[in-house]
């Protein structure tokens, strides 16, 4: 548990603040040498070390080791910086051994200071807890370290890193031929290896040859976890992680208290904590303090404790899986070992948390609810998630069905526990994270699926409708409440074709299943001669049902329209993910990541558009940039 | 074990460092971490100092581009502020140095800024990974500060501190070089410490300070990692004394300043909130400058009579505010001010118990903590002084520091009864 290479580093750290160095004129570091990370490697950063003794028995490994610390040198100083004073040989009386490290001193290039015997007196000299230069006798020993004490105290002749490869070191060590000197061995056609890539200016995608993670895995199991109203949630890491994701969570919270004067309480009082591993924990592992906080949040008797691990806590080995063992009859303390972004990235963190927390939570018997859906994959960070909800649940009552979970968007774990309970699921949206839950549930516990997500927009809603009256033996109410929709969304849309007739709209956007949007425009007379579709996450993309319809759908790589595009269409309005400006006459605006659900989605976005046209909707201070450049520049 | 948000779960010492080199203009603060650490510092930096975009280099002919236009082909991940090196489970085995040497060279190749920083994210941190040399070795001229270990679990003041602290430490040489005296000027001129663009009202703040100062005669030099440029930090020693406002956010790079270029310092004990902090703050600046307080001296007094006239038009029909119980949280040495304030001179009380149990008619805070509050159904009246904010655009200049800072809050603790029935 804990970080050695931490200790390491707090160690130094520590020397320094109370200015040992000050204090006098010769400090000798003793320390572990094989540099395995950086803070393993900090006594050998020139900071604290003017000068490196290599201290080496004959033993292969030992010598390896000791290569392996000329190597973390060269990384540090390059090959013509001298910095080792040479060679101290601890024997340990091997075969050949005096043979080995004299091959290996002479390999790279050092001299072998001093030789210390292997002896008694060592072992005499700890059982009497004295230093051997304490001991009585010893002579022989005592004067190898006056040797080193006075070439220390003159300072010693220092010599660059030259540290050999493995084949070398083995061929000096251990006698092995060098591959190279043996070409018949070698296969004929083999390339030489490429040179190691310089990176340079123009080389800066090279370090990206993994693909950036979006988010963290920790990040995305805090937020669906949070979602669960009755579990304690612990964040097992730097206050910094908690924080973070806490500033997410909250966010639409305020947001909805500030813009709507909602209380969103999942949002605004998440039962989410931390336990602040500290400078301690990093060092000395931090299960302690996540045992205490789990028994903390059990005392408060909560529906589950959630437990998710960050990189800090992570990368200490902290054993996040034990606290599993702390699970009360009625609460479950459940483990998501996200350990920051090492698992995944934050769709990855949203899919462990919820097929884990099925699988822990949910009861495969709960007795059925014939005529109830689950609500599966609500998104944690829609502003607009209650006001869809309340759109959906306002719909399925009128069809006489109930909602009994929304998985997760606010549900207690007693209603986790009935997620079985419900006949039918539905998707929330058409994402692939939604979709890769609902495999998970086909999958793992053959839910049945409607085919189709929550609808936006009226053509889908209708259609929405009408397939989940199939399946419930409820087409009748299914067709009333349709026409009740239709009649709204017509009578919306010659109320806003009115002002939009004829108006010519281009847009480029970051969204699949646009349909909803099409349509609209389409039914209120607008022109709509470019759409530019960009593939944000290089996922499989359906922009529309009816791509022979929408003839003007191009791919771009342009998330903002651009300004070719406004030239050659001379749109009345551009949309696109992020606004920005164009020219005199056209009205720009944005297209919300997630829409409104419902019939009238479109049509919110439209009275939008006619209050920006009634107003000055290319406003005066768009000119002052130059401005802002003169004062602010 | 931090409880939620009403016992606040609040910003760590990185987002300290990060924000405190985030105040220097025209500088780039790259963030050796995952992507999960950026988005919050990226996105919340951008909104603080009112800034030109970094821009890319354009082809002649070519649309300008802002950094945030790129996606993918560099560090920024579409924000103008704050790149990361995107670390993944790879770099803790192997190590982040490839990804900071590429992302310094990109930000040498492409972006011209004046200042360069890095700052290890926890996990960077903890397998020991130093980019200081690597740092030094691509930027040679330009001035540099790598914070190495900002912390685990460290309050936010206390990451600023640190990190205002080793940039003077690492900067300081390329900055002034050996020429650390030639203090020649007319009017005394001081350095401002101890203040960070993360705060609310940061700006408002530091344009009082520096209005009531300069009405005093006495000059300011470099408002330190508050929105300074780089001219104005080469320019520090020049400064006759250090002014620290909070003194959690610059106790110890004031102390540096006096070991090192013999400057000395005037620490508040607790920032300037109120008539009677800025009054003492003012006179004993002035005292020790050899300038003379009087000039700002009236308007004082004018701002204590308005005041007066509007509190006490409240009084009359309400009682208010005097024995009115108030609730407040924020940085320690704030809270100590605006008590002080709040009791000495509105006459109100101070409840000193659990904010999250709190009874209080006026709660000063951050919105997560009114949020939490409301969710209670607490009948209060939540005054923000830190942040998040509940999104409340300020466009308007305000502040809690100085004359202005006393009306500022005067007016608020009013309008916080005025919504109650009396």
């Amino acid at each position: 548990m804990g970080c050695a290479g931490r200790g390491i580093t707090s160690a130094f750290e520590f020397l320094d603040r109370h200015h040992l160095r000050d204090r006098y004129s010769r400090v000798i570091y003793d320390v572990l040498g094989d540099v395995v990370c950086g803070g393993f490697a900090v006594p050998v950063r020139r900071e604290y070390a003017d000068a490196v003794f290599l201290v080496t028995s004959g033993e292969y490994m030992a010598l390896y080791a000791a290569n392996n610390i000329l190597r973390g040198i060269r990384n540090f100083d390059g090959d013509t910086y001298r910095r080792v004073a040479g060679i101290i040989y601890n024997e340990r009386r091997l075969e050949d051994e005096d043979g080995r490290v004299r091959r290996f001193a002479e390999a790279v290039g050092l001299p072998v200071l001093v030789k210390v015997p292997r002896s008694e007196a060592f072992a005499r000299a700890e059982e009497q807890n004295i230093t051997l230069m304490e001991l009585e006798g010893a002579e022989r020993e005592k004067n190898v370290f006056r040797t080193l004490s006075e070439l220390i105290r003159r300072g010693p002749e220092l010599y660059a890193a030259a540290p050999l490869s493995d084949e070398e070191l083995e061929a000096a060590v251990l006698g092995r031929k060098l591959l190279r000197e043996e070409p018949e061995t070698a296969p004929a056609t083999e390339a030489a290896p490429a040179p190691t890539p310089v990176p340079s200016a123009g080389a800066e995608t090279a370090a990206l040859r993994r693909p950036p993670l979006y988010g963290c895995a920790f990040n995305g199991a805090a937020q669906a976890a949070v979602r669960l109203t009755d579990a304690i949630v612990i964040a097992h890491g730097p206050k910094a992680c908690a924080f973070y994701t806490l500033q997410t969570i909250s966010s639409p919270g305020r947001k909805n208290l500030f813009n709507r004067g909602v209380l969103l309480p999942s949002a605004l009082s998440p039962n989410f904590v931390s336990t602040d591993i500290g400078h301690a924990e990093a060092v000395f592992g931090g299960m302690e303090l996540l045992n205490a906080a789990v028994k903390e949040a059990l005392a408060k008797k909560p529906g589950a404790v959630i437990v998710i691990s960050t990189c800090v806590s992570g990368i200490i080995g902290d054993d996040l899986k034990a606290v599993e063992k702390l699970s009360e009859p009625d609460i479950p303390v459940i483990a998501l070992a996200a350990d920051g972004d090492m698992s995944g990235d934050y769709t990855e963190g949203i899919s462990m948390a919820l097929e884990t927390l099925v699988r822990r939570i949910m009861d495969v018997n709960a007795p059925k609810r014939p005529c109830s859906v689950n609500l599966i994959g609500e998104t944690a960070i829609a502003a607009n998630g209650e006001s869809n909800f309340r759109v959906i649940e306002r719909l399925l009552n009128e069809m006489g069905i109930a909602v009994n979970c929304r998985f997760l968007g606010g549900a207690t774990t007693a209603e986790l526990r009935q997620l079985a309970a419900a006949p039918l699921n539905i998707l929330c949206s058409d994402t692939a994270d939604a979709r890769s839950l609902r495999d998970f549930l086909v999958g793992e516990y053959g839910f049945a699926f409607l085919d189709k997500p929550l609808p936006v927009g009226f053509e889908a809603t209708a259609e929405w409708l009408r397939t989940l009256g199939a399946f419930y033996g409820r087409e009748t109410e299914a067709e009333a409440v349709i026409e009740r929709e239709r009649s709204a969304y017509e009578e919306e849309i010659s109320r806003v074709s009115r002002r939009l007739k004829g108006k010519k709209m281009i847009f480029s956007t970051i969204n699949s299943n646009i349909d909803w949007l099409l349509s609209a425009v389409t039914d209120a007379g607008m022109e709509l001669p470019f759409v530019g579709v960009v593939n944000y996450f290089h996922r499989p993309l359906i922009v529309t049902a009816h791509p022979e319809k929408y003839p003007m759908i191009q791919e771009t790589y342009d998330v903002t329209v651009s300004t070719e595009a406004v030239h050659r269409y001379k749109p009345d309005i551009f949309l696109s993910a992020y606004a920005s400006r164009q020219e005199d006459g056209v009205l720009c605006d944005t297209l919300p990541m997630i829409p409104d659900l419902g019939a009238l989605s479109a049509v919110h976005l439209m009275d939008r558009w006619i209050r920006l046209m009634d107003t000055n909707r290319k406003g005066a201070w768009e000119n002052d940039k130059q401005l802002f450049e003169k004062y602010f520049a | 074990m931090t409880n939620s948000s009403l016992k606040s779960i609040s910003p760590d010492g990185i987002t300290g460092a990060v924000f405190a080199l985030e105040g220097i203009r025209n500088s780039l603060t790259l963030l050796n971490g995952p992507m999960g650490c950026k988005f919050y510092h990226s996105t919340t930096s951008q909104f603080l100092l009112p800034r030109p975009a970094l821009q890319l280099p354009v082809t002649e002919g070519e649309k300008p581009r802002e950094v945030s236009e790129n996606y993918l082909n560099d560090w920024f991940f579409r924000q103008s502020r704050v790149p990361c090196t995107y670390l993944d489970s790879h770099d803790y085995v192997y190590g982040t140095a490839d990804k900071v040497r590429e992302a310094l060279l990109y930000i040498r190749a492409h972006i011209g800024c004046d200042f360069v920083s890095v700052v290890n994210a926890p996990g960077a941190s903890l397998i020991g990974d130093d980019p200081r040399e690597l740092c030094s070795e691509i930027f040679p001229a330009t001035p540099t500060a790598v914070i190495e270990s900002p912390g685990f679990s460290t309050s936010f003041w206390e990451g600023t501190d640190e990190a205002i602290l080793a940039l003077l430490k690492q900067a300081g040489p390329k900055l002034w070089g050996a020429s650390r005296s030639g203090r020649k000027h007319d009017r005394p001129v001081v350095n401002i410490v101890g203040l960070s663009v993360w705060q609310k009202y940061a700006e408002g703040n530091r344009n009082e300070i520096v209005r009531l100062l300069e009405r005093c005669g006495i000059e300011v030099g470099c408002v330190l990692c508050a929105g300074c440029s780089l001219e104005e930090l080469r320019r520090i020693p020049e400064a006759d004394l250090n002014l620290v406002l909070y003194p959690e956010l610059g106790r110890q790079s004031a102390a540096w300043l006096h070991a090192e270029l013999g400057m000395p310092a005037y620490i508040c004990a607790a920032p300037p909130i109120g008539f009677d902090a800025a009054e003492k703050l003012l006179r004993e600046l002035c005292a020790i400058l050899g300038t003379d307080a009087a000039p700002v001296l009236p308007e004082l007094e004018k701002a204590r009579a308005l005041c007066w006239y509007k509190i006490n038009g409240v009084y009359n029909i309400s009682g208010r505010p005097n024995g009115t119980l108030f609730a407040v949280r924020s940085l320690p040495s704030e809270e100590t001010a605006l008590s002080d304030f709040l009791t000495d001179y509105m006459g109100m009380i101070r409840d000193t118990g659990d904010i999250a149990e709190t009874k209080a008619e006026e709660v000063f805070a951050d919105a997560n903590i009114i949020g939490e509050l409301m969710l209670k159904k607490r009948e209060f009246c939540g005054i923000e002084i830190a942040n998040p904010t509940m999104g409340y655009v300020d466009v308007t200049e305000k502040c809690t520091l100085g004359i202005r800072g006393a009306m500022f809050l005067t007016e608020q603790v009013l309008n916080g009864f005025m919504t109650r029935s009396v």
